[in-house]
């Protein structure tokens, strides 16, 4: 109630109708007491509510003073005129001195504005700063200006996307227009049309897009400052779009490269000897039966072993490895083995393969198709990275509802600094890099399954020995 | 009695068996081996004719291989890529192979190959062991070109391409007729070959290969050795 004028006029000048009872009636003083006493009040009321109050109070304490306490008491008229000095002394000081004190209190009030309005941008650039990546920024901004600045509704235009961000509001309100022209190069200007104020946002003297804010109260050099911190956001934003852009064709051009890569390495040796052998029956057909017999022998299998390396590319390049949906089926973990194994027979050539299962494994619950695939890659590196006749040995056990398969080899080993980044996707260990072929996808895909599975895949290497082991919890419940 | 002596060196065993079994046929001799390091030492031991050389193998790799067996040996090389790229056939030519066949190969063309790499130019009845141009002295006996009595030692094509060239000093020799006579009648369209085998020649007997006073180069057409051929 005390924010109305008139009130606290009329509250102002009670207190003076309240001061003159007390002097008068109940404890009566001098004149000069009252005086002070009045003063005193004016006083207080120009440092409380501003100078128009005080004055007016000022104005009747004159005329009360007067009435009341100066002689001939009773009536308006002054006898002495050393009185007439007393009472404009009076009224003069009591109007400077609420003069004074209601400036004195304007720049208290806009000193904690100021200080307000810069908490507020402080406050609205932080959460900026901290703006969730996932959701769109343009809508985080403006909800974030709103909550800062007590804003009723904030129309943004962008003027890059064309779009409308609202908030606090339905929609743009028939503002499209303003809007857009606001974002126009030389249309940036600030433009109050109550209840909004219409502002453009640019960058440098490039214009990037325009707001209108509804129950805005903030000065012109915050509004700008806002403005300001709008288009930075804004800018920033649009930089990490990019770059999220730019990161994203880099890896799916990574991911087509080394396809194609790992694709013109392996598929050739099986294609090398279809090639080979068909052309050299073309060549002469009269060789005997039996190194035809072989020849074509030749052909077949390693149409097949080409077969299954295309169908694992395809499968690689599908398979994303932040979401790999499992299906899991009862299996059993030896059979799995025995099924990689011979799925296996071009690249164990002559490596000696070792499978043991410690106890009878139980049927459990796992996705089969993956959980080959996973396999598969590990004993492909294992027979791959070390030399020919080199043995592995691959394990596997179930104990303490754990289950762990692992794959050992016996080859050099791998780096300390190189296994930590080996789970990388691409990651290829720079020692041999270009000399044995390969994608960089097959532990990142293998990790992928694992984990998609709740397991977990640990290597420990050194030189002479190396480990890869894949742990699972074993899912009982789906045990019918 | 076998056509010649080779060693197959590939890391695939089914690529070395079936080579194997192809060059048996076709009377060769034939030795395995996995590794770049393993050829070397199977070269010490076999001295074979020549050696088929897979680029990308695991260890050494095929290119050091290339080097390392051209360091101490004049065997013809012939090297099996998997790119078919620009790249990839001068590394090839320049680790000092005399040749290269792109994987997948067609087995006759590999054979033709083979033949080819162990044809050498038959040196007329008449021509000299040891000749002179200018202020370079080839040995054809020793294989080797000497200038400034710092004596360099020639590969077999390398010194075939000379002979051929001191067999017609002053002559503008195509492409086509340079790669006929050293690589053989099936070779014309090659000119890298040339160029690779050029520039080395010129390292090894120009006093200044940037700009080669003896092999120069006819642009478009192929080359020419300018000077006198005394023999010695």
């Amino acid at each position: 109630m005390l924010r109305r004028r008139p009130v606290r006029v009329l509250v102002s000048l009670s207190g003076v109708a309240v001061v003159t009872y007390v002097a008068y009636r109940l404890i009566p003083v001098n004149a000069t007491t009252v005086g002070f006493a009045y003063l005193l009040l004016i006083l207080i009321v120009a440092s409380i509510w501003g100078f128009l109050e005080a004055a007016w109070s000022s104005i009747l304490a004159t005329l009360v003073f007067n009435f009341f306490f100066l002689p001939p008491v009773g009536t308006f008229t002054i006898a002495d005129p050393q009185n007439w000095v007393a009472l404009s002394s009076f009224l003069a000081t009591s109007l400077i001195a609420s003069r004074l004190s209601a400036k004195a209190r304007a720049r208290a009030t806009e000193a904690i504005e100021r200080q307000r309005d810069l908490e507020r941008l402080y406050t609205f650039s932080r959460a900026m700063l901290l703006s969730d990546k996932g959701a769109p920024f343009a809508k985080q901004l403006v909800e974030k200006l709103a909550e800062s600045f007590d804003l009723e509704g904030i129309v943004l235009y962008e003027r890059h996307t064309g779009e409308f961000h609202c908030v606090g509001l339905s929609g743009p309100e028939g503002m499209e227009d303003e809007l857009r022209h606001a974002a126009l190069p030389g249309g940036a200007s600030m433009d109050a049309r109550h209840p909004y104020v219409i502002v453009g946002v640019s960058r440098g003297s490039e214009p990037v897009a325009s707001m209108a804010l509804r129950g805005a109260t903030m000065q012109q050099s915050v509004l700008q400052a806002v403005a300001n911190l709008v288009a930075i956001g804004l800018e920033q934003a649009r930089a990490q779009d990019l770059a999220q852009q730019v990161e994203a064709a880099r890896q799916s051009e990574q991911l087509r490269t080394t396809l194609i890569d790992a694709m013109a390495h392996e598929f050739k040796t099986p294609l090398t000897l279809i090639k080979a052998a068909t052309t050299s029956l073309l060549a002469n057909p009269d060789v005997p039966a039996e190194s035809r017999k072989e020849q074509l022998t030749i052909a077949d299998e390693e149409a097949e072993h080409l077969r299954e390396l295309i169908d694992d590319a395809i499968e690689m390049a599908r398979l994303d490895t932040a979401r790999i949906e499992i299906h899991p089926e009862m299996a059993n973990l030896h059979d799995t083995l025995q099924d990689v194994l011979a799925s296996m027979q071009t690249e164990i050539d002559e490596h000696p393969v070792r499978i043991t299962c410690q106890g009878t494994l139980p049927a459990m619950a796992f996705d089969k198709r993956l959980m080959k695939l996973a396999i598969r890659q590990l004993l492909d590196n294992a027979l791959k990275y070390t030399p020919g006749e080199t043995p592995v040995e691959m394990a596997a056990q179930v104990r303490d509802g754990l289950m762990t398969v692992e794959v050992t080899d016996y080859g050099q080993g791998i780096p300390a600094a190189e296994q930590l980044r080996i789970f990388e996707r691409f990651y290829r260990s720079p020692s041999v890099k270009h000399q044995i072929p390969g994608s960089g996808l097959g532990l990142s895909i293998t990790h992928g399954i694992v984990r998609a599975h709740n397991g977990e895949l640990t290597l420990s290497s050194q030189p002479g020995r190396t480990t890869f082991r894949i742990t699972l919890p074993v899912l009982r419940q789906e045990v019918s | 009695m076998s056509a010649g002596r080779i060693i197959v060196v590939d890391d695939q065993p089914k690529i070395r068996r079936f080579m194997r079994t192809t060059l048996v046929a076709e009377g060769y001799e034939v030795g395995e081996a996995k590794t770049g390091e393993e050829a070397l030492e199977r070269i010490r031991e076999l001295r074979p004719d020549l050696v088929v050389l897979d680029m990308n193998m695991p260890g050494m790799g095929g290119l050091a291989a290339c080097r390392a067996i051209r360091k101490d040996s004049d065997i013809a090389i012939i090297m099996l890529t998997v790119r078919n790229s620009e790249e990839d056939k001068v590394a090839a030519l320049d680790a000092g192979a005399d040749d290269f066949v792109t994987k997948p190969f067609n087995t006759p063309e590999l054979m033709a190959r083979i033949r080819a790499a162990l044809r050498r130019v038959p040196s007329a009845q008449s021509s000299p062991k040891k000749i002179r141009v200018g202020e370079i002295v080839i040995d054809f006996g020793e294989r080797t070109v000497s200038r400034e009595n710092v004596s360099t030692h020639l590969t077999p094509k390398e010194l075939d391409l000379l002979r051929y060239l001191t067999q017609h000093a002053n002559e503008v020799l195509s492409h086509r007729e340079l790669l006929q006579a050293v690589w053989g009648p099936d070779y014309g369209d090659q000119v890298d070959y040339l160029r690779v085998f050029v520039k080395n020649l010129r390292k090894k007997m120009e006093p200044n290969p940037e700009h080669p006073q003896y092999i120069t180069t006819e642009p478009w057409v192929g080359y020419r050795l300018k000077g006198t051929v005394e023999s010695l």
